[in-house]
């Protein structure tokens, strides 16, 4: 409890922290929810691109206005919008490609803020914080200037909802109803110009884009409905920030990095072992399904076969037929034995009552999917075998009475084998 | 009624001309198959109406007006390859999309528009599927959630691009039953379409195109092997097709 404590309270007694919680919880929102059209709209390079341009203007910003949060506001949102335009004026204007077009433009920005930097000795900016964010120099006016923005950010999101959604999934459909794609398409510039504002004193220019992308990413493989999305993603921006925040403080890590670091470690997480599309629960999903597929097919060929002939002899045509090494056959059988579809009847493998009726099915299920494929002329007769031999695992009860009263119950498959009826 | 009205219209890609010079009129209650060989401009055609493509010259005038004033009367299904279908929305909320020039531009979906996406839903044989992610629906599916996204915008023009192309003969059944009703209301349907085994019956009219418009006019009439040939170029295997088909 006192190491809890210690970890997780002791450092919110200082103002610095506490500052540098809300603007990290600011970022999370801000980059999360503009972040997710960023994905969805295939946008994510154009983001890079951004959080390096906005450089030469907020120095401008500076060099006009002081170093005011106003004139940061002001001069990296012009500076974002003016690299989205002339990203679009050289793709549309030359042959170039978009990707081209956008290393050329970010790089160029990039450069002339640093020339800025290095020449105007009247404008102090600490680049290396500028660049790699100094989350626990985070002042109150920077705080003011974050949350506005993420407030800002919420409200057009929910305010534009439908105008966001048709203008990201059909600009086509966007364009004849009258909502302008293009105008929606620097809108969002303008907002991503500003979270990429909010992020900087925490995140840093350079590392920003991580804080826009990978949370969306992330709540892109747990969910497939928009609004969860946009949530999900605020939500892992949010833990990403703060956890990333507290590494800092305690193993006195870059924030920014450490932020980054966390987003991406939940991103590898959920890559890994998402329910939906985690490729460790995917390949698990799919072995399972194989070892299930073998069983059938070991019940099925142990009742077709009818096979009275010795358990070794048995494993041998078993090993034969399905292309796998006796000590594998064995364990498979052992399983099967275990399910209760089969048992030790004097030495033989005999199938139980509920092997039986799965043999049964099986069987139905490959000779109705024959009869099926044969009847509807999806493939030929010589090729229908291989097909339902992948499909009797498949085809659920519903689907397998669906075609069977299709093809009007039939008695026998294009083979002239009887599909055995349906059993309860 | 003439509907769509394209004046001499010319557009082109990389300076290179798509189309040329197309007078087209259409007048409302038919049922139109554009139909010419690859690249001979059709989708560039509908694109061009839609002022998706800018003209080099040439007007286009939807329900007697210029174009960018009608638009939201228009209904325009793309290919489906034009989609990412992997995109977070399911078929309740792609179909409402149609509702959007009915609704307040700040404004939430009424119930009525609510019942008419699932009356559309139900017309197309979707209605079981409204809460299904869209990435889930096969090729047919899908060419029906856009077409009950068109009956849910209730507009008077519609325009499809190769609506036919991948989808299974259910589909293709619903496509067509829809589209008699629609054309029983008065609506117009003009049609992007490739298979030349498949015109009579389907469309009223043809337009042949190949950069140029070949002909237009009822499909009896322009349905012939010369005026076929001329639009395609005099490709043999179009020929034998025609052949083929005449002597059916």
């Amino acid at each position: 409890m006192d190491e809890l404590n210690r970890i997780l309270l002791e450092p919110l007694q200082y103002e610095f922290i506490q500052r540098a919680l809300v603007a990290s919880i600011m970022v999370g929102i801000s980059c999360g929810l503009i972040g997710t059209y960023i994905m969805l709209r295939g946008l994510s390079l154009i983001g890079d691109a951004l959080a390096h341009a906005v450089l030469p203007g907020v120095v401008i910003g500076f060099m006009i206005a002081g170093k005011t949060p106003l004139s940061l506001f002001i001069g990296a949102s012009a500076a974002g919008i003016l690299t989205a335009l002339l990203i679009s004026f050289v793709e549309r204007n030359s042959k170039i490609k978009s990707d081209t077009a956008i290393g050329i433009i970010f790089t160029g920005a990039f450069a002339l803020g640093i020339l800025l930097v290095s020449q105007l000795k009247q404008v102090h900016i600490d680049l290396s914080s500028y660049l790699f964010g100094d989350v626990l120099g985070v002042s109150d006016s920077d705080i003011m200037l974050s949350s506005v923005i993420t407030v800002f950010i919420l409200i057009i999101v929910i305010l534009f909802y439908k105008q966001l959604l048709v203008t990201s999934f059909d600009p086509t459909m966007a364009h004849i109803i009258g909502i302008s794609a293009g105008a929606f398409h620097y809108f969002l510039m303008t907002m991503l110009s500003m979270s990429i504002v909010a992020g900087l004193q925490s995140v840093g220019v350079i590392l920003i884009i991580a804080m826009l992308i990978t949370p969306p990413a992330t709540a892109y493989l747990l969910t497939d409905k928009l609004k969860l999305l946009l949530v999900i993603s605020c939500i892992t921006g949010i833990v990403s920030s703060v956890t990333g925040l507290y590494l800092s403080y305690h193993f006195n890590f870059a924030s920014g990095a450490s932020i980054v670091l966390v987003a991406v470690f939940f991103f590898m997480l959920t890559f890994l072992f998402s329910p939906r599309e985690g490729i460790v629960i995917k390949a698990f999903r799919r072995r399972k399904t194989s070892r299930l597929n073998l069983y059938e097919d070991i019940i099925k060929i142990l009742s077709m076969e009818k096979i009275p002939s010795g358990r070794e002899h048995s494993t041998q045509i078993l090993s034969t037929r399905l292309g796998l090494s006796k000590v594998k056959i064995h364990s498979a059988l052992k399983e099967v034995t275990k399910m209760g579809l089969i048992e030790n009847q004097n030495g033989n493998f005999a199938l139980t009552k509920k092997g039986n009726a799965l043999a049964q099915r099986l069987v139905r299920s490959h000779r109705l999917w024959e009869t099926y494929l044969t009847d509807k002329h999806v493939v030929g007769i010589e090729n229908i075998h291989q097909d339902a031999e992948k499909y009797e695992h498949i085809l659920s009860d519903e689907l397998l009475a669906e075609i069977d009263e299709e093809l009007g119950h039939p008695e026998k498959d294009p083979h002239g084998s009887p599909i055995p009826k349906d059993v309860p | 009624m003439i509907v769509l009205k394209t004046v001499n219209l010319t557009i082109s890609y990389h300076k290179r001309p798509a189309i040329k010079g197309i007078n087209l009129s259409v007048e409302s209650g038919s049922i139109v198959g554009v139909i010419g060989p690859n690249g001979a401009g059709k989708s560039t055609l509908f694109k061009g109406i839609l002022g998706l493509l800018p003209a080099d010259t040439g007007e286009v005038e939807i329900f007697g007006k210029p174009a960018k004033d009608t638009l939201q009367r228009v209904t325009y299904i793309p290919q489906k390859e034009q989609f990412d279908w992997d995109f977070p929305i399911n078929v309740f909320d792609l179909v409402m999309m149609g509702r959007y020039t009915h609704i307040s531009y700040f404004g939430k979906p009424s119930q009525t528009d609510k019942d008419i996406v699932k009356d559309s839903l139900d017309k197309v044989g979707m209605g079981n599927h409204s809460k299904t992610q869209i990435r889930n629906l096969s090729g047919g599916q899908q060419q029906r959630i856009f077409l009950a996204r068109a009956l849910a915008q209730e507009s008077e023009l519609l325009l499809l691009d190769e609506p036919f192309v991948g989808v299974d003969a259910k589909t293709e059944e619903v496509i067509l039953s829809l589209m008699k009703e629609l054309i029983a209301k008065g609506k117009t349907i003009i049609i992007v379409h490739h298979d030349l085994g498949k015109i009579k019956g389907y469309f009223d009219k043809l337009a042949l195109i190949n950069q140029t418009l070949i002909a237009y006019g009822d499909t009896e009439e322009v349905f012939t092997p010369e005026l076929i040939s001329r639009t395609y170029g005099g490709k043999l295997t179009v020929l034998q097709k025609i052949e083929e088909l005449s002597q059916v």
